[in-house]
């Protein structure tokens, strides 16, 4: 099995997921994987996203397929998890939001008919996790996100990839950022407003302090709260769920988030279908009706 | 909308910050109807953007003072400080967001700067004192530096200040690899040098392990200095070379005023330990109530080995798990008794399981339950691409202390 390593999951908040429409295969061999390249950078063939699980439907007919949106402090974002993936489309249907869920997947992009490309992604594995657990995510995220700002910075000061003058700077970065390649792809293409992203990692930044300040730990945390949830902590992260859904819910969120969506959940089937039409040549086509 | 721009307005004055309502109003209507952030959340941001305009670090930080130190007591990253010292060297800006860079230093110490574009500072020149003002400790190759920004302040100092030279081949130690415990020292090892990587950037000419009787560590020889090549199970005296850190686990740096002296004698290497800190992103299948070969140890698959054939079998209960940092991926090897301390299932409790559910994996899906997407550090010793995991255990609680170190760092960014 030489040559075959597993791809990493990628730290990437739901806003700017959202904003990711530029995908590509490496070549054009069958099984090639595919990858999104996010406005920052990040190239993502798997993602990691940890937060509130605030709604979920079944959209299918015969054939349970579930969608869930999922929130973080910058957004939110849709997890789809069909008859290919019964695990996370069994653990999604038995979850109940408000709650924390970490979920691994894959980020796919779905072209509407009208040229709109919109990311959602697909659920290899869909878990219950507690209050401690999302914070983690966050902290990471916003870690990864500002390697990838700094050494897109870096690379767009230098004026592209022949430009570091200083390798340090692009090595210190590099650990969780971007290739120097996938960076020129995103430059490319989005032509991304950096401050913006930064905007993004100070407002998730202000969320854990948030947390930090809130949960009254005092200098010396303890580590042991991670013990399958007791019932104390399993409270605690359910009321701190139901609040941010009444938040979500105060400032009508379908204005902020669902502008650039289908009007109907309908269209991420035939996204599905999309997906598995060049990998599982016997798909089952399956419409919905409309 | 309106009540919450008179409460930003408030919070706002209660700084001595005074901004238009319309300005206030735009950027919150841009929070909370563009990116779709909850009020709260947008409202706190607003009232942030507008401290950090006028130059007012965000209530959270408002804590915080400057103090006074000298450039020998800079000791971690983050700290808010005031320095009296000359600028030693100036050197090129590697980029357009940095005014100026170089050395400062005073009787203790050297220490490299970096003045931001951003922070419109006067600048400096070179042989000249001056008093640093609420400027920035950072950490970068396991050197401190100080960060000059917006908020901090420049004054011309008519006394001169002493500086030391740099420190080059100062009062090093030589260490044992398992002795390293913090960054920035300057040491010297004798190792051996355990594998060889490809290196990710032109910047490095080898990368790899190291090891010595007490453990391994990674080792960075950068291009720029121009020392001759490690050859792998080769054994050296590294002399000079600096400590770093990165996530947790630590590294050392050969640059140029490191040397490297092959040895004739052969260093043990102890067996590799590793750490790894991550989310479980998969418990993959051959976790859980498993059966071995009685002959091989090897699993069987559908009761029969690979190797011997159809056997009976005899149970044993484990993990296999991949572990992700975002960056990396690790997979990891957990026994019988660990297992069973981690996710409080025993042997006998999962056999019942199985029994009852007719069916082995219903015990991977309570592990998977317990485990997928929560974050644990490991540590034990590799083999091959694993981790056999000696210890393992979840990851603390964010703190107070990370967050605000992430503020720091994102206060700079572009």
């Amino acid at each position: 099995m030489a040559g075959f390593a597993r791809e990493v999951a990628r730290r990437v908040f739901a806003s700017e997921l959202r904003d990711s429409d530029l995908s590509f295969r490496e070549n054009e061999e069958q099984y090639a994987p595919l990858y999104l390249i996010t406005p920052t950078g990040a190239r993502c063939n798997r993602v990691l996203l940890v937060g509130t699980l605030t709604e979920k439907d079944n959209l299918g007919d015969d054939v349970e397929y579930w969608r869930g949106r999922i929130a973080d402090p910058t957004g939110s974002i849709f997890v789809y998890a069909g008859q290919y993936q019964p695990d996370a489309a069994q653990a999604l249907a038995a979850t109940e939001p408000p709650a924390f869920v970490a979920i691994v997947g894959k980020p796919s992009v779905y072209e509407t008919e009208d040229g709109k490309r919109l990311i959602s992604v697909r659920a290899e594995s869909v878990r219950g996790v507690d209050a401690d657990t999302r914070d983690r995510w966050i902290l990471e995220t916003a870690a990864r996100t500002l390697d990838r700002i700094e050494a897109f910075d870096a690379f767009a000061a230098a004026g592209g990839a022949s430009g570091f003058s200083s390798g340090d700077e692009l090595l210190k970065k590099s650990q969780g950022a971007g290739d120097v390649s996938d960076i020129g792809k995103a430059l490319l293409h989005y032509s991304p407003d950096l401050e913006r992203y930064r905007q993004m990692v100070v407002k998730a930044i202000d969320f854990l302090n948030g947390e930090v300040s809130s949960t009254g730990s005092g200098p010396e945390p303890k580590a042991e709260t991670a013990k399958g949830g007791t019932a104390a902590g399993a409270r605690d992260w359910e009321e701190v769920g139901r609040e941010e859904i009444r938040r979500l819910e105060e400032m009508g969120e379908d204005r902020g988030f669902d502008e650039d969506e289908g009007p109907e959940g309908g269209e991420p089937i035939e996204e599905e279908e999309i997906f598995f039409a060049g990998r599982e040549k016997a798909s089952p086509r399956k419409r919905k009706d409309r | 909308m309106k009540e919450v721009v008179e409460q930003i307005l408030a919070r706002l004055r209660d700084q001595k910050v005074e901004v238009p309502a319309d300005e206030v109003e735009s950027r919150l209507r841009l929070l909370v109807e563009k990116f779709g952030v909850p009020e709260v959340e947008a409202s706190r941001s607003v009232v942030n953007y507008f401290l950090k305009e006028h130059g007012i670090s965000p209530a959270s930080f408002a804590a915080r003072k400057s103090e006074r130190v000298k450039v020998g007591e800079v000791n971690g990253p983050g700290r808010w400080i005031d320095l009296e010292a000359k600028v030693v060297e100036l050197w090129e800006p590697a980029s357009s967001a940095i005014s100026q860079t170089g050395l400062l230093g005073d009787e203790t110490g050297t220490i490299k700067f970096v003045k931001w574009t951003k922070s419109d500072l006067p600048d400096l020149a070179v042989g000249k004192s001056y008093f640093f003002k609420n400027v920035v400790t950072d950490e970068f190759q396991g050197r401190w530096s100080v960060k000059l920004n917006r908020t901090s302040g420049i004054e011309e100092l008519t006394t001169e200040v002493k500086a030391v030279e740099a420190p080059v081949g100062g009062a090093v130690q030589e260490m044992k690899i398992s002795e390293i415990g913090e960054v920035a020292r300057w040491i010297d090892l004798r190792a051996k040098v355990v594998q060889l990587w490809e290196p990710t950037s032109e910047t490095i000419s080898q990368t790899g392990l190291i090891g010595d009787d007490s453990g391994v560590i990674k080792f960075v020889k950068w291009a720029k200095s121009e020392l001759s090549d490690l050859e792998e199970g080769k054994s050296y005296l590294f002399k000079n070379v600096v400590t770093d850190e990165f996530d947790g686990r630590f590294s050392v740096k050969l640059n140029r005023t490191s040397g490297i002296e092959p040895l004739e004698e052969e260093i043990e290497v102890s067996p590799q330990e590793a750490k790894f800190s991550g989310s479980i992103v998969d418990v993959q299948k051959g976790s859980g109530l498993i059966k071995r070969c009685p002959v091989c140890r090897r699993m069987l698959t559908k009761g029969v080995c690979g190797e011997h054939g159809k056997q009976d079998g005899t149970y044993d209960l484990r993990i296999k798990a991949v572990l992700d940092d975002g960056v990396r991926v690790q997979e990891v090897l957990i026994n019988r008794e660990r297992t069973e301390g981690l996710v409080g299932i025993s042997m006998e409790e999962a056999k019942t399981m199985a029994m009852e559910a007719l069916d082995h994996e219903v015990v991977r899906g309570k592990i998977e339950e317990r485990l997928l997407g929560r974050y644990y550090s490991v540590s034990g010793p590799t083999v091959d691409r694993y981790i056999l995991v000696e210890t393992i255990a979840p990851v603390s609680p964010v703190t107070a202390g990370e967050v605000a170190g992430l503020a720091a760092r994102i206060k700079e960014a572009v």
